[in-house]
């Protein structure tokens, strides 16, 4: 009988030290980050080791690029050169009339315009002008009229002519531009037309009561 | 029944001595017999620590070329511009740079640990990023590109002929002239983690020719 009661109260006692032990090490381990993270070191081995290193870059991948939807950041810088020798804005080349007519009167806020483009292009003849014209209006090339200097006189396309000219002008009859649309004025029209005519084909005929 | 109680008072002062122990001993034991300082602090649990198994797995692919004990824990695709940077708690070591250009992901170790990632772009076609183990040559820390006339902040010079790592604008679709870029505050991060002679790992692209 005794020792039965001796057995009883050893198996009592594992029983006991074995729950002690494990409540004592559960509030040590929430208590303590430092054994949590060694016991979760451990721990995570075993757990997390069936991952490749591959599969974990290639969660957080965005992907591989996809092919032809490249644009470029950057562009490379323009020589300096290029940019003195071929200045970026070139205006169109003057029709004829332009050239008989002059450059179009420019504001005095407008920069002067580029002489040396137009010398080659409307250099022939010199054409005069009346003496009526005064000089700096237009039919005139000279710069535009911010100083008190008096701009140099007319010259067809901005060629400065010699002062002689205005007082030997012989008698040149004025051609006035033919009033000719431009390419873009005939597209409006035409895109006019064409919006009235779907307007009116559109139009809901009216019911007759 | 005395006897269980008694036994169960001392399993818990002994296992309560024992974790005290624990948390006592290694910190002093080392201050003061090794006269090192103070131990870093506990590496962040935004890690995952990789077993030996998956290690091997790693380096016979050729995924990693040396011993890496953890990765950062990314929990979803990063974006374009998207990083993650967590160095608390790693250790002194060298660094060391893993870039992936199929992936577009930049890896940043400090030692075995790894201690940030990136999104990056690199080199379209006609210009490609070269691949090899490079280091890094140079720094500039607010660096203008007098070829393309453009800022290129926190950059870490590659190559002899301007292949750098350095701040960019991370987008879908973008491509560089052959330079690693990365987002701005993990360009400036990197900046001050690296310095001369690093090695940067590239891989995923064409060879590096080498003269």
């Amino acid at each position: 009988m005794t020792a039965l009661r001796w057995k009883i109260a050893r198996r009592d006692g594992i029983a006991a030290v074995g729950l002690g032990t494990a409540a004592a090490l559960s509030v040590a381990t929430l208590s303590s980050p430092r054994l949590a993270h060694a016991l979760g070191e451990g721990l995570s081995e075993s757990v997390q080791g069936v991952k490749t290193v591959a599969a974990m870059l290639a969660e957080r991948s965005p992907g591989a690029r996809p092919e032809g939807a490249l644009a470029s950041l950057k562009h490379k810088r323009q020589a300096a050169l290029h940019e003195r020798a071929l200045p970026k804005v070139r205006g169109p080349s003057p029709t004829e009339y332009e050239a008989l007519a002059g450059p179009p009167p420019s504001s005095p806020l407008a920069p002067p315009p580029q002489a040396p483009l137009y010398t080659t292009l409307a250099g022939g003849p010199p054409v005069p002008v009346p003496t009526t014209v005064p000089p700096g209006t237009p039919g005139g090339g000279g710069p535009p009229v911010l100083s008190d200097i008096p701009p140099p006189g007319g010259g067809g396309g901005g060629f400065a002519p010699p002062p002689i000219i205005t007082t030997a002008a012989p008698e040149v009859p004025q051609t006035p531009a033919t009033p000719v649309p431009e390419p873009a004025t005939w597209a409006m029209m035409i895109l006019g037309f064409a919006l009235i005519g779907r307007t009116l084909r559109r139009r809901p005929v009216a019911i007759e009561t | 029944m005395r006897g269980g109680v008694i036994a169960l008072s001392a399993s818990v002062l002994a296992a309560g001595a024992a974790a005290l122990a624990f948390n006592m001993w290694k910190p002093e034991a080392q201050a003061a017999v090794a006269r090192t300082p103070a131990p870093a602090p506990v590496i962040g649990r935004n890690r995952v620590f990789l077993s030996k198994a998956q290690l091997a797995q790693a380096i016979a692919t050729g995924t990693l070329d040396r011993p890496v004990k953890s990765m950062l824990a990314v929990k979803e695709p990063l974006q374009f511009g998207d990083y993650s940077w967590d160095d608390r708690g790693v250790p002194a070591g060298p660094t060391w740079i893993r870039v992936d250009l199929k992936s577009q992901l930049m890896s940043v170790f400090r030692g075995p640990h790894e201690i940030g990632t990136a999104v990056i772009v690199y080199g379209g076609d006609n210009k490609q990023t070269p691949s090899g183990k490079l280091h890094v040559l140079g720094k500039a820390r607010d660096h203008r590109s007098s070829l393309y006339d453009a800022q290129m902040p926190f950059t870490l010079r590659l190559t002899d002929d301007g292949v750098s790592i350095h701040a960019s604008t991370v987008r879908w679709g973008a491509a560089t002239h052959g330079c690693i870029g990365v987002p701005l505050p993990f360009a400036e991060r990197l900046f001050a983690a690296s310095k001369i002679g690093d090695e940067v790992v590239i891989v995923g692209g064409l060879a590096r020719k080498t003269a």
